[in-house]
């Protein structure tokens, strides 16, 4: 601050001094130089002041100033720059209108003489805000030089060879160059080699315009290139419904044909009526066209038109039922299935409405659906029951699939694999193997279902079947896809003994020539070696520091808590589909170091670490705090808040945001916990080092003692925060991690 | 010969690329709605640098597809393809002329993440071809600009998100909190009126200085994998030197004005709202700053906007800020601190008992399929986006200026109405 009083003193002072000057006439060339000298200024009133002087003694001062540009190219224009500026901001300025004619002419007398079109450019820009709209000699860019856009005259055009000038149309397009459109669309009219009057097309698609939107419309009605000329109005850069409509009006045949289908492909919705009236023409290919060009003419408008269109439709329903489809995507998601109702209400034909209801996906539809069942359109309704993404359909396509109608059943499957947990999955498709009975299709069918999953149980299942001959190798390659996702997930032995069996199965397939199988079982061999139980133990260090090992490998002594959902699976602490609650050290801690390794083995994996936490409470608000572990890469979490990705003191204290490892690898992760401190530590990387109370004021509970805290990132009471001592837990919120080598050292207060 | 090479592929990657079967994106995870691909949105960025292709800009999920990219940049869209392989196992469509990605038919809506100079040229396009437009702040760099996008958007009927969002969501900087508590706090009379907004560091708001340009660049060879004249498009041709472009774009007028303009729109955007002035502007802008350099950003010390009835928004440069405990907001019977520390006894009782501000639409993709207004939609963007060229127009020239609401244009000033609007170059043009 001292620093820049003192400027400002020195340049005020300067400023009395040089006015005096001035009022004993100084020079031109001396103003320039005391002006030049201030800038860059942080004053720019004193600046101001000295320019008041500059143009007092315009025009000898102004051209000297303008005198001082160097070529752009030597880099010194900076101050010359910022006094011509300054200029700009005084004689622009309305209290200073005297001095717009002398700097406008200095101004125009540079610019006359500039010979850098850097320069140059600059200082019409500058100008143009002194000048005022009246004279303004902004840079025409019509004059400017332009070095990429040669024009080729007619004469010079026809004496290029072919490809050349098949390249000098592909050239114009590319650059859309409105100027040369003439040429374009004479060629798209004239050119006697196909192929280059298709590129003439693609060009003028490319250039837009009324002309171009009309020369195309009028080779589509009778030219060459019929493909290209298609694909260019199909493509085109700008609005072709007024071109497509007008000539619409006096096209017949097969023109009117194409027109439709034009209209239809690019959504000009004031050919509706056209369209509909094409619809009962008695040229069949017209009819067509316009049965497929009605969805895309359709706006909400047309509801009452087109839902009766649909009631009377035989021929081509789809069509109809696409175009009744695109009228309702004008409406409300929320509205559409009332809108339905109301014309299925009216409709003599109910049925042909049934798949809209099925498009909406809404309960009410599926209701709706349901009450058709066992009616005059039972077998309407289960099709569009089978089409319907909501998973209240499942229950009547089972009911069907076991009465018979087998082949409702991989529809069934599909719902379950969208919509339930994965605990549930395992239930419906050993349910839905009982459906398939001895149709090995279907047995298959759901098997991949189930080899999709990453689960022990589901992976067993699976196996289950491998001793069926028929399907053995099918079975197999399900395995041999399931396997390196369930590796370390089962049981060693079990593991082991299952893909002995597969590899079986494939040796006998590739004595008959199978490579894939003979790979296949190189790659089992190397999954069984590398899936060996995992080892938990100290590093000689940490033994020696006084670490204790929290997990055996073998069983869960020494920790509480939901023993089903966390399990130990070949030597590592595993959460499975039957998760559901948190696992706690029996023991209560306050100040540790507190080190594990876990992995994720699915995308958005969701757990936490609770520290100082009570049994059977949520540790992110009753503990000292939830440290987060969460897959925070996975798209299903895009609009994450920062207080909620990996390693964050959840709610309190953001962390920075760590790039996970690839699914299945291994990470090492720290907490330190030592009073109010936490420290978070991945893979060697520093995510959170935080002080909780401070990061929180001391309020982690509003206080008012209200729900909303200002204070906390989250807003939220977090009553825990100052636990005195608790349990270290893990917090479940889904399965697909394992833990191991989870081990800890008590702190001294 | 390449040449003819190089026509016929392009006229291969003419053909329509086919929509991916269901089941090759259909599975996300247990629980997760399918959704069939004709119900799917596609997306496709234009502008794949700094801001395009970071994690919250570059997404690709099953309800909006990511099919296309373009960039000028050889290096940056190769980047951006690799990016989407690795993170959504999207192949894209990639294009170095940006009309060619508005043109493409199956991109459903234009995600625009060039630099500013670009904004309203790219807004109109994509509007005129009646495509759905998310476009990163600040909307235009010019107030002009800004208002074609508006009118070309409302004329055509698309939907347009602005791509600020505190005015809706995430905690606001130095309030610690989101913008809602103290909506309902000043709506409701508590604080009095008129009130003023301080946009500080003291408060809690940076204002980015490192953002600032240099003067007398020495001329550098263009990188192969840049096409330079495309990246300039309509500003004025100068010579390439890298720190006019990548990132640091944001220190020259001819792209953006600094940190005033790339972050004034995030900071003034909310207060907007907060002050209910979304449909109207302030009638006087004052500055106090060094002389401004005609191409180089310079910084600034503190620029005041007062409106009509009194009510302003002071910003305060970086190393300019008040000193001491000072309000973000204050108004004749409260004032409301960094950290939303409040005068007022029991405030979040208070707020608490207030009744909720109107709901807005804040999901964009719901609100292209059902054809409605986004929260921050296109008049909105516009009305803050110009108030902070407002700011930029009067440090540019270096004085107070008057504006005028009703005619959205300066008072007596003719230099500042020529600012409105201002010449784009190389052939380029919004009219």
């Amino acid at each position: 601050m001292k620093k820049i009083l003192s400027v400002i003193a020195f340049l005020a002072l300067a400023a009395g001094v040089l006015s005096a000057q001035d009022s004993r006439q100084r020079k031109p060339e001396t103003i320039v130089q005391d002006v030049l000298a201030l800038v860059p200024s942080t004053d720019a009133s004193a600046v101001q002041a000295e320019i008041q002087s500059l143009v007092g003694a315009a025009p000898e001062a102004l051209d000297i100033l303008f005198g001082k540009m160097q070529p752009y190219e030597a880099q010194a224009n900076e101050k010359t720059e910022y006094v011509i500026h300054a200029l700009t901001q005084y004689a622009s300025d309305p209290a200073h209108a005297e001095a717009v004619e002398p700097v406008k002419a200095a101004f125009q007398k540079a610019i006359a003489a500039c010979t850098d079109q850097y320069n140059k450019a600059f200082l019409e820009q500058e100008l143009r805000l002194v000048a005022y709209a009246d004279a303004a000699p902004v840079v025409q860019p019509a004059t400017a030089p332009d070095p990429v856009r040669p024009r080729l005259s007619a004469a010079e055009f026809a004496s290029l060879a072919l490809d050349d000038q098949r390249d000098a149309i592909y050239w114009i397009g590319e650059n859309r160059d409105k100027s040369q459109l003439k040429l374009v669309l004479s060629n798209l009219k004239e050119a006697a080699d196909e192929n280059l009057c298709g590129d003439a097309a693609i060009a003028a698609s490319k250039i837009g315009g009324k002309k171009a939107a009309k020369a195309l419309v009028a080779a589509l009605l009778g030219g060459k290139a019929p493909a290209m000329v298609t694909e260019a109005l199909e493509r085109f850069n700008g609005n072709i419904a007024p071109a497509v409509l007008k000539a619409m009006k006096k096209a017949d045949g097969q023109n009117e044909a194409k027109l439709i289908e034009l209209a239809g492909i690019r959504h000009i919705k004031g050919a509706f009526a056209k369209v509909v009236e094409a619809l009962a023409s008695p040229d069949e290919a017209i009819a067509q066209a316009a049965r497929g060009a009605l969805k895309g003419v359709v706006t909400e408008k047309n509801l009452a038109k087109v839902a009766s269109l649909l009631d009377g439709a035989s021929d081509g329903i789809a069509d109809y039922k696409a175009a009744f489809q695109n009228v309702l995507n004008f409406l409300p998601e929320e509205d559409r299935t009332a809108v339905i109702s109301e014309q299925i209400a009216k409709a003599a034909n109910p049925q042909n409405f049934f798949s809209a209801l099925a498009a909406t996906g809404s309960d009410e539809a599926v209701e709706a659906l349901k009450a058709n069942l066992g009616g005059n359109h039972d077998a309407e309704a289960l099709e569009a029951l089978a089409a319907t993404d909501n998973f209240d359909a499942a229950e009547p396509l089972f009911a069907a699939a076991s009465a018979g109608q087998k082949n409702l059943l991989p529809r069934y499957l599909e719902l379950v694999e969208d919509y339930r947990n994965d605990f549930d999955k395992i239930t419906d498709y050993v349910k839905a193997l009982d459906v398939a009975g001895n149709d090995n299709s279907l047995i298959v069918k759901v098997l991949e279902k189930m080899g999709r999953m990453k689960d022990s149980k589901a992976f067993q299942k699976v196996a289950e079947y491998i001793d069926r001959p028929e399907i053995a190798k099918e079975v197999a390659d399900i395995l041999v896809g399931q396997a390196p996702n369930v590796a370390g997930i089962v049981e060693y032995d079990t593991f082991k003994n299952i893909i002995s069996k597969v590899n079986a199965v494939n040796a006998k397939a590739s004595a008959k020539g199978d490579a894939d199988a003979g790979y296949a079982i190189d790659a089992m061999k190397k999954l069984v070696d590398e899936s060996k139980p995992f080892v938990n133990a100290l590093t000689p260090e940490e033994a020696a520091q006084g670490f204790k090992l929290l997990f055996n490998g073998k069983d869960l002594s020494g920790w509480v808590g939901d023993l089903e959902g966390y399990a130990p699976v070949n030597g590592a602490i595993t959460v499975n589909s039957n998760y559901g609650g948190n696992l706690y050290t029996e023991k209560e801690y306050r100040n540790f170091i507190y080190r594990f390794e876990f992995r994720f083995l699915e995308e958005g994996v969701n757990n936490g670490v609770g520290i100082r936490t009570p049994f059977d409470v949520d540790a992110a608000y009753d503990a000292m705090c939830e440290c987060q572990i969460l897959d925070h890469d996975a798209p299903m979490y895009a609009d994450l808040h920062e207080y909620q990705v990996h390693g964050s003191v959840y709610g309190v204290v953001p962390a920075k945001r760590l790039v996970h490892r690839p699914l299945g690898q291994w990470s090492q992760e720290e907490i330190v916990v030592n009073g109010d401190n936490i420290k978070v530590t991945v893979n060697g990387e520093v995510l959170v080092d935080a002080n909780v109370r401070e990061a929180c004021q001391g309020h982690n509970v509003a206080p008012e003692g209200k729900d909303e805290n200002p204070y906390t990132v989250d807003h939220r009471n977090h009553p825990g925060m100052f636990n005195e001592r608790g349990h270290v837990s893990f917090c479940g919120h889904g399965h697909g991690l394992q833990f191991k080598n989870v081990r800890i050292l008590e702190l001294e207060d | 010969m390449e040449r003819r090479d190089f026509l016929k592929k392009s006229g291969a990657s003419v053909a329509l690329f086919t929509i991916l079967p269901r089941s090759v994106f259909g599975k996300m995870g247990g629980d997760k709605r399918y959704i069939a691909p004709s119900d799917q949105l596609t997306r496709g960025i234009i502008g794949t640098g700094g801001i395009g292709r970071s994690t919250c800009h570059f997404l690709s999920d099953q309800n909006c597809r990511l099919v296309s990219l373009c960039d000028c940049d050889a290096e940056h869209l190769a980047g951006a393809v690799q990016q989407a392989k690795d993170k959504f196992g999207e192949t894209c469509k990639t294009y170095t002329d940006w009309r060619d990605l508005v043109h493409d038919p199956n991109v459903d809506i234009v995600h625009i993440a060039t630099p500013p100079h670009w904004h309203g040229l790219m807004a109109l396009e994509a509007s005129n071809a009646g495509k759905d437009i998310f476009c990163e702040k600040p909307m235009t760099r010019t107030i002009g600009e800004g208002k074609r996008v508006m009118e070309a958007v409302k004329r055509n009927g698309n939907i347009f998100r602005l791509d600020t969002w505190f005015r809706f969501t995430d905690t606001f900087y130095g309030l610690g909190t989101t913008v809602e508590p103290l909506k309902k706090l000043v709506m409701s009379g508590s604080l009095g009126w008129p009130l003023t907004v301080r946009i500080s560091g003291a408060t809690g708001f940076a204002w980015k200085f490192f953002w600032v340009g240099k003067t007398n660049l020495p001329t550098q060879p263009v990188p192969a994998c840049l096409d330079y004249d495309m990246w300039l498009g309509p500003a004025p041709k100068k010579p390439y030197n890298a720190h006019r472009t990548h990132q640091t774009f944001r220190g020259y007028w001819d792209y953006d004005g600094g940190g005033l303009a790339d972050m004034g729109q995030h900071y003034i955007d909310p207060v907007q709202y907060i002050l209910g002035k979304d449909d109207t502007f302030p009638v006087k802008v004052e500055v106090d700053a060094p002389l401004q350099h005609p191409d180089a950003v310079g910084t600034w010390r503190s620029i005041t906007y007062t409106y009509e009835d009194g009510c302003k928004i002071i910003l305060e440069g970086e190393g300019y800020e008040s000193k001491g405990k000072v309000p973000y907001i204050e108004g004749p019977l409260g004032k409301v601190y960094k950290g939303f520390e409040c005068t007022i006894p029991n405030v979040m009782e208070l707020i608490n008992s207030l009744p909720d501000p109107p709901a807005r639409n804040t999901d964009f993709l719901q609100c292209v399929r059902e054809r409605r207004n986004f929260a921050l939609d296109e008049k909105i963007g516009y009305h803050s986006s110009t108030v902070v060229n407002m700011g930029v127009i009067a440090l540019r020239l270096g004085r107070t200026l008057n504006f005028d609401p009703k005619t959205e244009t300066f008072i007596g000033d003719t230099a500042a109405n020529l600012l409105l609007n201002q010449p784009m170059y190389n052939g380029w043009s919004m009219d």
